[in-house]
Order: C-alpha cells, then sequence, then structure tokens
C-alpha cells in the first residue's frame, strides 16, 4: 500500500535527519516486511539517499559545518571502496550479502547499546 | 593516529558499506566521526552526508550499469523520505536523541539477527 510507504520513508527521513541511521531501519523495513532481497532494498536505499540527502547537504555547506579534511580524504578512499564494493555486491550471492549486513547491524547494534554515550549527544541543536 | 589517516579508514569503510548495502551513513560515518575522531556531532552528520552522497551516487551508478538498481513501486519511499527530512528540521530540538539511539539499537540487533540467521 502506497501510503505505508510513504509513511515509512517519512519516519526514516526524520530519523535520517537528526543523524540516525534512517537508512539502516528502511533496508531492514524493505528485506523484512517489503519482500526485496538485500541488494534490490540497497538500491532502493541509494536512490533515497539522493532525494533526502542533497537538500540536506545544501543547508549543511551553507552553515559551514562541512569539515574539509573530512569530505576530502574520506572521499579519496571511499570512492574505491565504494566502486570494488558495488560490482562485487552484482556478484555475489544475494543471501550472503544480507548476512554480512547482519553482522554489521549487530556489530553496531551492540556497541551503539552498551557502547560509551558522546558528551555533546544532548546538546547538539 | 592522524586524524587524516583515520579519515582515510573510515572513509574505505564507509565507501565498503556502501557499496555493499547501499547504505553507511548514519551507520558508520557519524559513528566514527563522533566516537574515533572526536568530532562535533553536528559536524560529524554533516560530513557524513557529504561524503556518503557522492558515495551513494557512484554506487547507484554502477548498480544500474550492473543491472542491480530496481525502483519499480519504490517512489512512495522516495517521497516519504523528502518531506521526512524536511519535517526533521523542524521537530530537531524536542526529540529525545539518546532515548531514540538506544531505540534503533535494539531495532537493528533484532534486525541484525534475522539477517544473518536468514529467516
Amino acid at each position: 500500500m502506497w501510503a505505508i510507504d510513504l509513511l515509512i520513508g517519512a519516519m526514516t527521513g526524520i530519523l535520517s535527519g537528526f543523524g540516525i541511521g534512517g537508512g539502516t531501519l528502511l533496508i531492514l523495513w524493505l528485506t523484512l516486511f517489503a519482500g526485496m532481497n538485500q541488494l534490490q532494498a540497497g538500491g532502493v536505499n541509494l536512490a533515497y539517499f539522493l532525494c533526502s540527502g542533497t537538500p540536506a547537504l545544501f543547508t549543511h555547506i551553507k552553515n559551514k559545518l562541512v569539515e574539509k579534511n573530512a569530505f576530502l580524504f574520506c572521499t579519496l578512499t571511499g570512492v574505491p571502496a565504494c566502486i570494488f564494493a558495488s560490482i562485487a555486491a552484482a556478484n555475489i550471492d544475494v543471501s550472503w550479502l544480507r548476512r554480512g549486513f547482519g553482522v554489521l547491524l549487530l556489530f553496531v547494534g551492540f556497541k551503539e547499546l552498551f557502547g560509551k554515550q558522546t558528551k555533546t549527544e544532548q546538546t547538539k541543536a | 593516529m592522524k586524524d587524516k589517516a583515520k579519515y582515510l579508514i573510515t572513509g574505505a569503510l564507509g565507501g565498503l558499506a556502501n557499496g555493499f548495502f547501499g547504505s553507511g551513513g548514519g551507520l558508520f560515518l557519524v559513528p566514527l566521526f563522533t566516537k574515533w575522531i572526536k568530532m562535533d556531532e553536528r559536524k560529524a552528520f554533516a560530513s557524513s552526508v557529504a561524503v556518503i552522497l557522492p558515495l551513494s551516487l557512484i554506487s547507484a551508478v554502477v548498480y544500474f550499469i550492473k543491472d542491480s538498481l530496481n525502483l519499480g513501486g519504490a517512489w512512495p519511499y522516495l517521497v516519504g523520505g523528502v518531506l521526512g527530512g524536511i519535517i526533521s528540521g523542524f521537530v530537531f530540538k524536542k526529540v529525545p536523541v539518546n532515548l531514540l539511539r538506544r531505540i534503533f539499537a535494539v531495532l537493528i540487533i533484532y534486525g541484525g539477527i534475522r539477517a544473518v540467521f536468514n529467516f
């Protein structure tokens, strides 16, 4: 039902706006409840982020919040890494892709739940 | 370790997550920026968007070339995402972000278990 899809998209979009992994939750929704496989859900999330992240980036640049060195040095390694991984993703069994995603989720989830909280978390504007 | 070296490692990890899983910003870059590089949270989030957006564009192009991109029926999510992004700007100061992060953690652990065991 398109109205529910729209609502899910809006809710995960709001979370993304708070710096919480909205895209991650969208992928979970797509794979667990919308019948998509991991690769298709990842592709939808890429398109989704291009839609929701582009306007946000302009605001961040305008507010001078983008750390220039972070951008330069992360993209330097990030671009070849994402080209390699997106080609590889098309060529490996999608069930292994899903398991890999699961391992990553468990790792981040437990760190988030039991790790130290950053001091600035409640003061961000 | 110097910040530049940390950025190089963070970028490579974010790029791998982006290519393999179509994600990686909120999941990977923001925690590494704040907890490892000790960046201010607002800058961390803004910078993660700046990094992951071009990576997502490149990954999306590769997905398209490789015939992995299948957006049939996905338009409500895309429209919802744009609306949600706009709404979040207005309610940002009124939400308990720490509580949301904990709920998020529980949800992804649940999703992680289901994904690892493929059910």
